[in-house]
């Protein structure tokens, strides 16, 4: 397990963070959006994490324990919106109600804080890995 | 000569430069990423070339050509996975200038019997 | 003529300390010998972490660890080295 490594876990949740980011940010885009190409309001999004086993899983004991997170997917609500009766609106019904997505602004806003301090936290660890880098460098000078 | 630059000197020139030339194919797939059917570059070194053809420094890199995306436009890159590339790629690289620097040090002390 | 020398190196001054029991020790040369050998080893050892290092096999803290011993233990064996010299250079030119 080398420094670097450590740097890779970091940078991966860089990516995932933002991930999660731009995913809550289509959602409060779309918070009211009843029109969508498949048909009906839109669905909100989640990013799927999963670990990835990082390097060599013959390498000492931290190695094997090391996983950086990966964005396996986008999973799409599979539940339907809920519905409003509003009989004006042009995506109405026949029996007057409105299929809206099913997104919750408090919600979206809580992911959108907690991925920016996810963010910062990896940020963190990436500036103090290259501290710890340039330190060693120094050794003997 | 061989005494005076050992095997490490040669080494760490050969990879540094094999680094640097990475550096360039990672940074045109950063710069291509929304380039209509631009297939990723990558370069990995070849020991089996290397031996067989030490004195020409580019002869141990094998350019290798990504398969064509999957998004509508035809590419593929993952702008993050290659920038995460690119960091990784200079971070070898910059360990390698500061190890090189320190043997440098080393040697001319036992050279020249000077201590600074 | 003994007397005519100027100021001794720390080395010499170390020779002549010794007390008498110690004369079945190693000799000077042997003990210098010894670390010369011991100094070589670990700068080669440190090239040769340098070259896994470029093949990504040893980290790079890993390798400055064994760079700095290395260049530690070659500052002490050239300080000696150059005191040894500069001693000999000052009896060669003794008038004798």
């Amino acid at each position: 397990m080398q420094l670097g490594d450590i740097s890779d876990v970091a940078m991966s949740g860089l990516v995932a963070q933002r991930a999660r980011m731009a995913t809550a940010a289509s959602n409060l885009a779309n918070a009211e959006t009843t029109r969508t190409p498949q048909g009906g309001a839109y669905r909100r999004r989640d990013p799927v994490f999963e670990t990835q086993r990082l390097g060599d899983p013959f390498d000492q004991q931290l190695g094997k324990a090391l996983q950086r997170v990966h964005v396996s997917s986008v999973a799409v609500d599979s539940q339907p919106g809920i519905q409003r009766f509003d009989p004006g609106h042009p995506d109405a019904s026949a029996d007057g109600y409105v299929e809206l997505p099913r997104v919750s602004v408090v919600e979206e806003l809580t992911n959108v804080l907690s991925a920016g301090r996810s963010f910062e936290a990896n940020l963190v660890i990436l500036r103090k890995v290259r501290e710890m880098a340039e330190a060693a460098m120094q050794i003997g000078r | 000569m061989n005494r005076i630059y050992g095997t490490a000197i040669p080494d760490l020139e050969t990879q540094m430069r094999f680094r640097m030339v990475r550096q360039g194919a990672l940074a045109s797939n950063v710069a291509n990423a929304d380039t209509p059917n631009y297939r990723r570059l990558d370069v990995t070194f070849e020991e089996a070339l290397h031996q067989a053809n030490g004195a020409d420094p580019s002869a141990a890199h094998r350019v290798t050509r990504g398969p064509r995306g999957t998004r509508p436009d035809g590419n593929g890159v993952d702008r993050d996975q290659e920038v995460i590339g690119m960091v990784r790629n200079a971070g070898a690289f910059q360990d390698m200038a500061t190890v090189l620097a320190r043997i440098y040090v080393m040697r001319r002390m036992a050279a020249t019997g000077q201590l600074s | 003529m003994i007397d005519r020398i100027g100021s001794p190196t720390a080395i010499l001054q170390k020779a002549a300390a010794e007390p008498a029991g110690k004369r079945d020790a190693p000799s000077l040369a042997a003990r210098f010998g010894e670390q010369l050998r011991e100094t070589g080893e670990l700068v080669a050892k440190a090239e040769a972490s340098a070259v896994s290092m470029s093949k990504g096999d040893v980290g790079s803290v890993e390798t400055i660890l064994a760079l700095s011993r290395a260049e530690l233990a070659l500052r002490h064996t050239v300080s000696v080295r150059n005191r040894v010299l500069e001693s000999y250079q000052e009896i060669m030119r003794l008038p004798l």
